[in-house]
């Protein structure tokens, strides 16, 4: 990836979306390196969050690049194939990001094939049924397969039930009709609600093209979700393939807080050093066979964090529970050389996610759609400044809250929240 | 069935199991109020709360009546069927029921067809694969399909955990063995853990028999199963079809108590005339054009049956009277049939106590107000156990009912 060395340049790599340009409404903000290729990504406030209907944002997610008024969807396959191109949409909670990754110089053509997604897109029913539906049930399927993520949704339902709450797949059961994607559409498709950033290419032609392309989108929609609260609660599902898993979560309202990053990387077992065991309190006291893995993850005006625990065996579970559920506990007395470590790791990971193309939207790409310019290192120096105190006190507030108690497994053996200590 | 009139008898019809006698070890007990048919009943303490591995029980149910060392399934079917009688085998969370109706004078057949399955059945593995598992496999999905039932079911895991919250069914992922099944059934049936009980049969007849069949059993075995303890708890469940269903209960350890089969009855909307409102409190809340399919209407149902559940503790005057009356009835009327009668005072047999039908009824007759407003409100003290079956985004959490 890019490497910054002395050596080789005197000036630092721009890794940030320092300059967000207001195109027409539109905020714009790109930054050249000189790489070799090219990518702009349409970030849209079209997340789950604020659809209407379950699981109409997953929908349209799976709509992109199928028919517009301009383009077919085999046209639009095989133009971008010509230009050795590559497409991609991708939803989250809050956002989705319709990405095209190009070689320089085709800057006018894949703009032009975002735009009209927001613009012009068909919505045809046929495209639906044929494409988009089978598309979203097996991309629905595969995370309820998967108990982590099963859990981490279940988790987010109890957490902030509406809003961020709002289940993030689409199910047939759910029966979205391309009625209710064209309205969700149109009321996310405006101008306030997208964000235009680019890498490899330069502010001015990103700017120009999209005022070009999107000029004609509407000012403003009625898209609008209530802020969050955090409830919390507690659930089990049965399932019968997959480890038994437990996620043991805590909410708080707010925009990002560099104590619950320290806090996180402090937990986090996972190891600087492949194979190694690590410096993490939860590793020393777990099993073997159990493996725990801290998750954290910041909305824009709540986070969400928690241990997700997995085992093959319902007791290694417990045992993991308890350990990890112990060592929370006593996060809160984090300091000195261990508070030093954690901020460090923390540091470390924001800034290595922020390395490739796809980190550096996802981290970066919410604060220019919300109106701030961005940089990492407001973020980086965040942490910097992060006391023990502070800590211990963010520590001790998350767990007054109602615990977000999620079971994935063989539920007449998994253990309950009260027996690991919650 | 049965009715009590004046004109016709001059002794009330007995309801109940007043004597038993200790016949070598089993609890016997009969009453015989010349019906046509007869039937027999062994009850066995061997309910899903008492397994070792879950499914057991479930499927020890389903092997009922399957080869023994004597016939096998198919002689056991034709015999049966030669004769004229019924077999049939239950499974509760504490109990399991095997019972032969017949008419009168096979007594000794039957009674050696149940007792042979106690004694030396032979629990063959083909058997289990074809035909026990797929019974087993087609009464859990029944149950799990249907959102009432798979509700309940969650909520005794949440109530209780272990014992009576052991899983009632046997799916095929418990992977349950032959072996595991006979381990069950021989700590099981002893002789201290099965009561038999007879309806028109007279006591003599059945203690001769039960004492020539049964008196190879052992005479205790290791069955056993911690005191309950209520813990309460909250899940949500996704389903597709059916109604969108919640269940809100609340437990006690405590041996049955009147006071709360007098709130059961205060709160209960069955009316006593068909298609007439009743005179439940929750009744007049829930609102009219409520079709019961959309979680809104299972929202504002909820709340009226909270809210119902937190004044049923103020009930005093006419009020209690008629939900006195309305228990008495209902556990009156449930001991009519003779499935009803088993179920009603078997158990109090095999945990050894002579009962009688009267005694519950006349507990039932002292509730107290006060006693009433006291158990309503150190139930409600506990922790609920809410169960929500159906669209999970939509359906309502426990503190948006009042919980």
């Amino acid at each position: 990836m890019f490497r910054t060395s002395a050596a080789r340049r005197a000036s630092r790599l721009a890794r940030n979306f320092a300059t967000v340009v207001d195109t027409a409404g539109v905020k714009v903000a790109a930054v050249d390196n000189g790489e070799a290729t090219s990518a702009v990504t349409f970030l849209v406030k079209a997340g789950s969050r604020y659809q209407n209907k379950p699981g109409v944002a997953h929908a349209l997610k799976n709509f992109a690049f199928k028919s517009t008024s301009k383009r077919s969807a085999l046209g639009t396959i095989r133009e971008s194939e010509l230009y050795g191109g590559v497409l991609s949409s991708s939803l989250s909670r809050e956002h989705l990001a319709l990405t095209a990754e190009f070689l320089r110089g085709d800057e006018p053509f894949f703009v032009d094939v975002l735009s009209s997604f927001l613009t012009n897109a068909k919505f045809t029913r046929h495209e639906l049924q044929e494409y988009v539906a089978p598309v979203c049930e097996s991309e629905a399927t595969a995370a309820a397969e998967n108990p982590a993520s099963r859990a981490v949704e279940l988790a987010h339902i109890l957490a902030f039930r509406q809003g961020l709450g709002a289940p993030l797949f689409s199910t047939a059961d759910n029966h979205v009709t391309v009625d209710y994607i064209k309205d969700f559409a149109s009321s996310a498709f405006t101008k306030d609600n997208v964000a235009v950033l680019g890498t490899g290419v330069s502010q001015e032609t990103l700017s120009k093209l999209v005022e070009q392309s999107l000029g004609s989108l509407a000012s403003s929609g009625s898209l609008s979700s209530p802020a969050s609260t955090y409830f919390g609660g507690e659930t089990r599902v049965d399932s019968h393939h997959g480890p038994q898993t437990v996620f043991i979560g805590f909410g708080k309202t707010g925009a990002f807080s560099p104590e619950l990053a320290v806090l996180s990387s402090h937990l986090s077992p996972q190891p600087s050093l492949k194979w190694s065991k690590g410096l993490s309190p939860i590793v020393a006291e777990i099993p073997e066979t159990a493996s725990v893995q801290t998750v954290l993850l910041p909305y824009s005006d709540a986070s969400l964090f928690g241990l997700l625990v997995q085992g093959q065996t319902t007791e290694d579970v417990k045992a993991a529970g308890k350990a990890a559920v112990a060592a929370l506990k006593e996060a809160g007395n984090v300091k000195g050389e261990e508070l030093k470590r954690a901020i460090a790791k923390a540091k470390f990971a924001i800034a290595s996610s922020a390395e490739g193309r796809n980190g550096l939207i996802a981290t970066l790409g919410p604060k220019v759609l919300s109106g701030a310019a961005s940089t990492l290192e407001d973020t980086l120096s965040s942490l910097d400044k992060v006391q023990a105190s502070a800590l211990s006190q963010a520590t001790a507030s998350l767990l007054k809250t109602k615990p977000t108690y999620v079971a994935v497994g063989d539920i007449s053996a998994l253990p309950y929240a009260d027996e690991l200590g919650l």
